[in-house]
């Protein structure tokens, strides 16, 4: 299916992200200078590693050009008249990857790290295994939902608990 | 010998071989579950076994490895999902097998091959790891870069996707390994001002966050996919003597390939088991029964991929190469504790070189058992919903990678690496070179401004040193085939277009 509207593609995102690495490292390495002993110095390594990086970011960012104006020019197979709707689709379409999901379990996980310092590691624990247990369940649907639940929370408060006691008694590290 | 005797008189006592056990059970049930990886595994326990005593630490993480390598056969002939990359290749015949009504068949038949690879392999493991650590006595910093070397640019050819992503991997776990103290003049460089960058990136969060989180990321991506489990009976599991003699030459055939293929620095068991298959296929006398439920296909399969675990310990003790991801991992918790695996651990620490052999011996008879005995309990554990499991794997990554030093900073680098890992995944960046990058940079490093330091500049002794040279040689003779094939490649599917 076309997408004129698509604004870039991976493999573009992935040379930026190629050539940001290239110009930190050497930005960093400016200021190393090498001792009268060693040839090569401290400098030597990362410079050539970024130099080569830098280099082999342009095929990947030409790759990414072509594949995106060849995505952008493919022929429209739907029309927002004749397209489909989800429910309509047969079973083994609906089962597609959802990245939303796993954008929601990455910022949930980047809060929890951030609040677990703060709040302590047990209520943080419980409140992450509950929130993501639910939001997984809401796309996987495997089990009742009274008895998930009832698992769900018995089963986040005894395993927080349970590795807050182990951690900090047996390998003595204080959350 | 005698230290080898030596190191089973202290293994067969009542804690070392419940820590085998513990270890094989929980890699068994780990390796069967789609989704995640003994790697991970690996990963999550290396911080907790920083607590441990070292011989305990690798009889764990070695009996871990054991058990994942093999529960990878369960969830790849019952779901025909690989529990590990290393049993794609099971899944072709597996699965078939399974779905006919003979899942205990092939289940037992996929447990048996294990356990003769595995013991073929430690053979050759046990036979030539202290010839080849005697060899490389002898090598000087231009040869040990030049099999570092060899290491890169294999991982980067056998590698899945394209040649160009692969060397971009390896470059950039390079460069990971680079920020923190200068190996050579100890000063630091490129920390930008995080002083708790002084001594780098710590491998345990890395590891962590490239197999843990990323991995986890990309199952919540998938939570809807239904798969079709075939029915489980415990029937017609025990080879007979008779059935092992009738396969006996696909036995040693694939072991012999998977030990070889495990040797060579970087090559995984996906590959040997591939080989493995492919080579049964062509000496079949019933070519044609491959992909649809072929016995032979099964024992080719499991028997190479536990004989390349074998055959990439012995790169590891011998080289401090890994051999594979696994044993990358394997050699950061050795250096986690103290120890640098390589041709003087034999004369250092024998003990702990041959307690490994001894340990891996052990640990495939007790997978034998807990395979056999446990498989139709892990057959129904590996549909546990993703919802109580993904969430606490989430809390087990923060928890064991803060236990390693009590600080925050490591569970945001196991964030950050998290992310790139599944960007890694979106891009069809492959993550071995990364690893074996980011765990050889030092070494590389290390090793070719050492020998510049001696050749006054000079290059020429690489090419001009025979073990060099040759190392050196097989490395642009591998990257050349593997580029050529690429192009060849790119050009039939040009032309189909």
């Amino acid at each position: 299916m076309g997408n004129k509207n698509k604004l870039f593609h991976v493999d573009i995102l992935l040379s930026v992200f190629l050539v940001a690495i290239s110009i930190i490292v050497l930005l960093g390495s400016m200021n190393l200078k090498p001792p009268t002993y060693d040839p090569l110095g401290a400098a030597f390594f990362p410079r050539l590693l970024s130099i080569v990086l830098l280099l082999l970011s342009i095929p990947i960012f030409i790759q990414g050009l072509r594949k995106l104006l060849a995505e952008r020019n493919e022929k429209k197979e739907t029309t927002m008249f004749n397209r489909k709707k989800e429910n309509d689709l047969p079973a083994e379409n609906r089962d597609k990857e959802r990245p939303l999901l796993s954008l929601l379990v990455a910022v949930v996980s980047c809060i929890y790290v951030f609040a677990f310092p703060f709040i302590g590691f047990r209520i943080s624990s419980i409140i992450l295994l509950v929130l993501l247990g639910i939001f997984i369940y809401r796309r996987e649907r495997k089990g009742k939902v009274v008895s998930f639940s009832i698992i769900l929370i018995s089963v986040s408060i005894f395993l927080s608990f349970l590795i807050f006691y182990i951690f900090s008694n047996f390998l003595n590290v204080s959350f | 010998m005698e230290s080898l005797l030596q190191a089973f008189q202290v293994l067969l006592m009542p804690i070392p071989i419940l820590w085998i056990t513990l270890g094989v059970i929980i890699g068994c049930i780990v390796g069967a579950i789609p989704g995640l990886s003994g790697s991970m595994l690996l990963a999550l326990t290396l911080p907790l076994t920083f607590y441990m005593k070292s011989g305990d630490a690798v009889n764990l993480l070695v009996a871990m490895h054991i058990g994942a390598m093999s529960g990878g056969l369960l969830s790849a002939t019952l779901l025909r999902i690989p529990g590990t990359g290393a049993a794609i290749v099971t899944t072709f015949d597996g699965y078939p097998l399974a779905k006919s009504g003979k899942a205990g068949r092939a289940i037992g038949i996929g447990i048996f091959s294990s356990f003769i690879g595995g013991f073929i392999a430690w053979i050759f493991l046990v036979t030539l790891s202290p010839l080849l650590s005697k060899f490389a006595l002898k090598f000087s910093a231009f040869e040990i870069f030049s099999i570092v070397l060899l290491a890169l640019v294999m991982i980067v050819s056998v590698s899945q996707g394209s040649i160009l992503r692969a060397v971009i991997s390896g470059i950039l776990g390079l460069l990971v390994g680079i920020p923190g103290m200068d190996p050579v003049l100890g000063t630091t460089r490129l920390i930008f001002g995080f002083n708790k960058l002084i001594t780098g990136f710590s491998i345990v969060p890395v590891l962590i966050g490239l197999f843990g989180f990323s991995q986890i990321l990309k199952d919540t991506a998938k939570v809807e996919i239904h798969v079709e489990q075939a029915p489980f009976l415990f029937k017609n599991m025990f080879l007979k003597f008779s059935e092992i003699r009738k396969h006996f030459v696909n036995f040693v055939r694939s072991s012999v390939i998977g030990t070889w293929i495990g040797v060579l620095p970087g090559v995984g068991a996906n590959i040997a088991s591939l080989v493995a298959y492919s080579s049964a296929k062509n000496y079949s006398k019933h070519p044609e029964l491959f992909g649809k439920g072929s016995e032979e296909g099964i024992i080719a399969s499991e028997t190479a991929n536990n004989a390349s675990m074998n055959g990439a310990l012995i790169p590891m003790l011998t080289l401090g190469i890994p051999g594979n991801l696994a044993t990358a991992i394997l050699l950061g918790a050795l250096t986690l504790h103290g120890l640098k695996p390589g041709p003087l651990l034999f004369s250092s620490e024998p003990e702990v070189v041959y307690g490994i052999m001894a340990t891996a011996f052990v640990g495939n008879i007790i997978m034998l058992i807990v395979m056999l005995g446990g498989s139709l309990f892990t057959a129904r554990i590996i549909t546990i919903p993703k919802a109580y499991l993904l969430p606490i794997l989430i809390v087990f990554c923060v928890a064991g990678t803060y236990a390693l030093n009590g600080q925050i900073f490591d569970v945001w680098v196991l964030i950050i690496f998290g992310f790139v890992g599944f960007f890694f995944d979106k891009a069809n960046i492959p993550l071995g070179p990364f690893i074996i990058g980011l765990i050889l940079s030092s070494i590389a490093e290390v090793n070719f401004r050492v020998s510049l330091m001696h050749s006054e500049g000079s290059l020429l002794p690489f090419f001009t040193r025979p073990i060099s040279a040759t190392f050196i040689l097989v490395s642009f003779i591998v990257l050349g085939w593997s580029i050529y094939k690429e192009l060849k490649i790119q050009k039939k599917s040009n032309k189909g277009k």
